[in-house]
């Protein structure tokens, strides 16, 4: 294992999270695609020591000590559907800054009415399910 | 047995479905456990000589979990009570309930009940067992909330859930840690080999405790079976005799012998039990609504079986097994009466009735002879069953077999007072003012008045059913097998004791007659405040760990996911094999530009500088990919690169240039210190311990780097493994690509409905504006250089993907990689101001036609595939016979490789398109406060 890697796949993910606590989605964005950064590394070295590429004949390739191509293929498809996915929450970012002039996540309304319940009157009843039973 | 579970599932099928059978329905219904008497009655005489039948469903064969049912002696004694109960209870209630399609409903139900508790009984696979186990949680939960337009009747099935759900779930806890301990899920099995007395085993036993005092409501878990009667009569009389509650003492008779080593087993069950027997009969005494008496009698008798058990010899065990049997033959027939008198009377209350015995004289007889039973009078099942326990806790000659004894004098001396209490307040005595009630049905009276009969015909002749429990009680301790019951024990110690209780019964019983007795309070705490204390306890976690915060939320949720596996791994040995500094001197180069790019990310307030950062990373991460011997890799990260950063920048020239602050409600610096710490360090742990141990023996390196090129045809093994080896899997992968650039799309306006009925025009639009239809970002000071060359450029770059594409399969590219050059070639048009219109392009470079039939090129690939080789996605090679370009070589890969091409082509051309149009009215303006931040962007195009 190449400690250089492993530090780098661990500060990709300790700043990606730094990033997905924010406020602002763009920067929530950010963090998420250092965070693909941190997975696709974290697979490489899982595949064990630098090697050769895997490109040639089973002659060629005979003896050659090889890159482990099946962690790279799996790495491969991980960096086009993180790009995917990510453009994806772009896009959402997009339509959320055109619709209401703000790219921060709002705090969810309901849950915060939630966290502001003080007494046991305003919970639902259990048994019902309705808040009025009570 | 397999055969007979299924008939139980269709009869309740065809009940549910016909439900304008009405309650004739039941009878259809009482076919099932009928069924089940005629088979035990021919299987009868194998599963009681010990030869045993076995029936085994694979499940999930690869997890050793199987549905095993098992007949053997304890199965058959206990599924004969539970269908030939059940046939009384169904005939029952054929005329017991209204007419009407519910009663058909309630019928399934039952159907069902009985279904659960025979696979219950049978089970000889433990996960089997706890399936069935919660079968039977559930069936009851919808029977006693049959009545569900009644608070009370929800309330009580709610309770009944909880109680016995939760105590499944302690089971469920027992039942695996003992299938681990033991290395083996068949019950036979471990009681064949049991496994040694651990602490883990220990727990595993207070599981399986706790399952069985919840589900056979012992004390203090006793209060949903009194909510229970919530339930039509006839659910009461099924769920007290042979369903349900006995499902507990079962199960501890079942696995006693892989725990009656441990030193609390007994001492639990015999203090549990012998505190339940005596509250139980206590609380009895004073009840004044008849099926709440018999609830605290069945409490009671439960609480009887489990000490019997605990006195811990194999003569108890047999004892306890002779009390189930009878118990379910006297307790049925009593509630099966109680609900006659109810359905005739309109009350079952003792103090609303009374002097019954002229006008129901049937109903005083039937009740009469389970009473006695009730009693233990001699010449009844329940004596015969109860003089057996007097004899084993005397043989036992030990402290428990002493207490046993006194649970057995004390219970029944009250079973004697409450019994008569039952019977004669009911059937004796002035009859209050009212009607007349009207003789019950046939079909009502005659069942009950058989399994009553019954209960006299085991106490005269005890030898009928001697063997069956003796035979059952040898199937679990194989020693137990030689005892027999007796109809009459003969002068002695026992006798007297059984016939000094009779008599302290009596006397208990003209005491009451004369002054009633104070009932013991109920234990202070109670099951709905417990429930409201649980709901109290959940708000204020809920206040903690969800305040509405997103950062909060995702503070959690990673720290609740990452730093405990993280800590698991912690625990184990996590250092790598081996490990080195670095692979070469470029790696460290790098990977300190990724960390530094990373940091100037997080810090940059400006979006643009931020963004550059992030592509900095990027091309470093592709680096270190290419240092690694990943030439793919970093190819497909250098372009994903190229184009994600043309993506933020398409955005973020339409957003303000820096951040704005953020509103109240932040996490504090210090918790997103810690929590980025903390899953940092967690990932650094995970790296280490999953650094070269993902690679089993042999590597799958040297396979498929052998096999590649003479199997797939290929010489770049990793296009070999996307195109051929996983195929399936990359089929999958491009689907989500293309749903997500879809998703993008559909949010930004650009469908193609839209873009038919509206007219683009490039520049600010005017008038009033359709807040979804699409327009074009003004696009200002085009430069005719950078146009000119873009023009030239498109061509080649466009050539030079399809060559990546062809060449990939032997050389770094492919489909993933020339299908992303492609889009550059695209995006570079794009940010020229060219085609920044979809509708601008030829139409075979729109997205939605690229990607729809990449995915179909795709998908018929691998289906072509499966008629022309030898399977699904089965790999074929032709070799072409070209004039000029000798013999290459064409893979059936490849053409799959076109499809994900263009899929990749398509999908990234419809993210860049959906983010370079704006849809819908100009932003809102933001508040006044926030005005300078705002104004970079209103200043125009950039």
């Amino acid at each position: 294992m190449s400690w250089t890697l492993a530090v780098c796949a661990a500060g990709l993910a300790a700043v990606g999270t730094w990033l997905a606590m924010d406020r602002t989605l763009t920067r929530i964005l950010l963090g998420l695609s250092l965070w693909g950064h941190a997975a696709v590394l974290l697979l490489l070295v899982a595949g064990g020591r630098p090697g050769a590429a895997p490109l040639g004949s089973a002659t060629e390739l005979a003896g050659v000590d090889v890159s482990d191509p099946l962690v790279q293929a799996l790495a491969l498809t991980a960096i086009v559907i993180t790009f995917a996915v990510t453009a994806f929450l772009l896009a959402l970012a997009t339509r959320s800054w055109t619709l209401t002039g703000d790219d921060r996540v709002q705090a969810d309304p309901e849950d915060t009415r939630v966290a502001s319940l003080q007494g046991d009157e305003d919970l639902p009843d259990p048994v019902s399910g309705t808040e009025d039973a009570q | 047995m397999t055969l007979l579970l299924l008939a139980h599932a269709a009869v309740a099928a065809v009940s549910v479905i016909f439900g304008r059978l009405g309650r004739r329905a039941l009878l259809l219904c009482a076919l099932a456990p009928a069924a089940g008497v005629v088979w035990l009655a021919t299987a009868g005489a194998d599963a009681l000589d010990g030869t045993i039948r076995s029936e085994t469903l694979e499940w999930v064969p690869s997890l050793g979990l199987t549905l095993t049912l098992r007949l053997d002696a304890l199965g058959w004694v206990m599924g004969m009570l539970v269908c030939a109960v059940g046939v009384a209870v169904f005939v029952y209630a054929s005329r017991y309930l209204s007419d009407g399609p519910r009663s058909a409903r309630l019928g399934g139900l039952l159907v069902l009940f009985g279904a659960s508790m025979l696979g219950l009984v049978w089970s000889d696979q433990v996960l089997g067992l706890f399936v069935f186990w919660e079968a039977t949680t559930i069936v009851s939960f919808l029977l006693v909330g049959f009545t569900d337009t009644s608070a009370d009747a929800r309330a009580a099935a709610w309770q009944a859930l909880l109680v016995t759900g939760g105590g499944g779930l302690a089971l469920l806890f027992g039942l695996v840690t003992v299938g681990i301990v033991a290395g083996e899920w068949s019950i036979s099995a471990m009681v064949d080999s049991p496994p040694a007395t651990t602490a883990a085993l220990a727990a595993a036993a207070v599981g399986v405790l706790g399952g069985a005092f919840t589900k056979s409501a012992q004390v203090p878990f006793h209060g949903w079976l009194l909510g229970a009667m919530a339930a039509p009569t006839p659910v009461s009389a099924y769920l007290h005799s042979a369903t349900m509650v006995t499902a507990g003492v079962w199960v501890v008779i079942r696995l006693d012998p892989l725990f009656s080593d441990l030193g609390f087993w007994n001492p639990a069950l015999l203090a549990f039990g012998g505190a339940t027997a005596i509250w139980g009969a206590w609380r009895a005494l004073s009840a004044t609504d008849l099926k709440r008496l018999l609830a605290f009698s069945t409490i009671s008798a439960l609480g009887l079986m489990f000490a019997l058990v605990g006195v811990g010899t194999p003569k108890a065990l047999f004892s306890a097994l002779a009390v189930l049997v009878a118990h379910g033959l006297y307790k049925a027939p009593s509630f099966m009466g109680v609900g006659i008198i109810d359905h005739q009377c309109g009350t079952r209350d003792l103090r609303r009735i009374g002097g019954l015995a002229s006008s129901l004289p049937k109903v005083a007889a039937l009740m009469g002879v389970a009473v006695l039973s009730m009693a233990a009078v001699p010449a009844t099942a329940g004596f015969v069953s109860k003089e057996a326990g007097v004899v084993a806790s005397l043989d036992a000659d030990t402290l428990a077999g002493t207490v046993g004894l006194i649970v057995l004098v004390a219970a029944g001396a009250m079973a004697v007072a409450y019994g008569w209490r039952m019977w004669a307040g009911a059937f004796l005595g002035e009859r209050p003012e009212g009607d007349r009630p009207a003789e019950p049905a046939a079909a009502m009276w005659v069942p009950a008045a058989l399994l009553a009969a019954v209960g006299v015909v085991f106490g005269l002749a005890a030898p009928l059913w001697s063997d069956w429990i003796a035979e059952a009680a040898g199937a679990v301790d194989e020693s137990a097998g030689v005892y027999e019951l007796l109809a009459w024990p003969g002068i002695g110690v026992a006798l007297g004791i059984s016939l000094a209780t009779l008599v302290l019964g009596t006397a208990l019983a003209a005491v009451l007659q004369r002054r009633g007795i104070a009932a013991p309070e109920e234990p202070a705490i109670r099951f709905d405040e417990l429930l409201a204390g649980l709901f109290r306890f959940a708000n204020r976690m809920t206040r903690i760990i969800q305040p509405g915060s997103l950062a909060i939320y995702v503070g959690v949720v990673v720290v609740a996911s990452v730093v405990p596996g993280a800590a698991v791994l912690l625990g184990g040995s996590f250092l790598p094999d081996e490990a080195f500094f670095a692979a070469d001197a470029a790696q460290v180069v790098a990977t300190v530009i990724v960390l530094g790019g990373a940091i100037a990310v997080a810090a940059l307030r400006v979006r643009l500088a931020a963004v550059i950062a992030l592509g900095v990373v990027g091309y470093a991460v592709a680096v270190l990919f290419w240092v690694q011997g990943a030439p793919d890799l970093a190819l497909t990260q250098a372009l994903v690169e190229t184009v994600i950063v043309a993506a933020f920048v398409l955005v973020f020239r339409r957003l303000p240039e820096t951040y704005r602050p953020a509103p109240g409600g932040r996490l504090p610096a210090v918790a997103r210190l810690a929590v980025s710490g903390a899953v940092g360090a967690a990932v650094l742990v995970m790296v280490m311990a999953t650094a070269g141990q993902l690679r089993p023996a042999p590597s799958p390196v040297e396979s498929l780097t052998a096999s590649a090129d003479p199997v797939g045809g290929g010489k770049n093994v990793v296009n070999v493994v996307l195109t051929d080896v996983r195929a399936l899997d990359t089929l999958g992968e491009i689907t989500v690509v293309a749903v997500a650039a879809i998703g993008a799309l559909a949010l930004s306006g650009l469908t193609r409905r839209r873009l038919g009925a509206t007219r683009f025009e490039a520049g600010p639009r005017s008038g009033p504006e359709d807040r979804n239809s699409p327009s074009a970002e003004p696009m200002p000071q085009r430069s005719y250089v950078l146009d000119a060359l873009m023009h030239a450029l498109f061509p080649l770059i466009g050539a030079f993907s399809l060559f990546m594409l062809v060449a990939g399969h032997n050389a770094a590219g492919g489909g993933f990689i020339a299908g992303l050059i492609a889009a550059a070639a695209i995006a570079l048009r794009l940010l020229t101001g060219d085609w920044v219109l979809p509708t601008e392009r030829p139409k075979w470079l729109q997205p939605q036609p690229l990607i729809g039939g990449g995915l179909a090129i795709a998908v018929a690939t691998l289906v072509a595939m499966g008629f022309i080789g030898d399977g699904f996605a089965d790999q074929q090679i032709w070799t072409l016979d070209l004039p000029l370009l000798g013999e290459p070589k064409l893979t059936s890969a490849l053409i799959f490789d076109i499809g994900v091409y263009a899929v990749v082509a398509g999908s990234a051309v419809a993210i860049l398109d959906a983010l370079a149009v704006r849809t819908g009215p100009r932003p809102l303006e933001p508040e006044a406060d926030q005005a300078p931040a705002a104004a970079t962007r209103s200043g125009g195009g950039r």
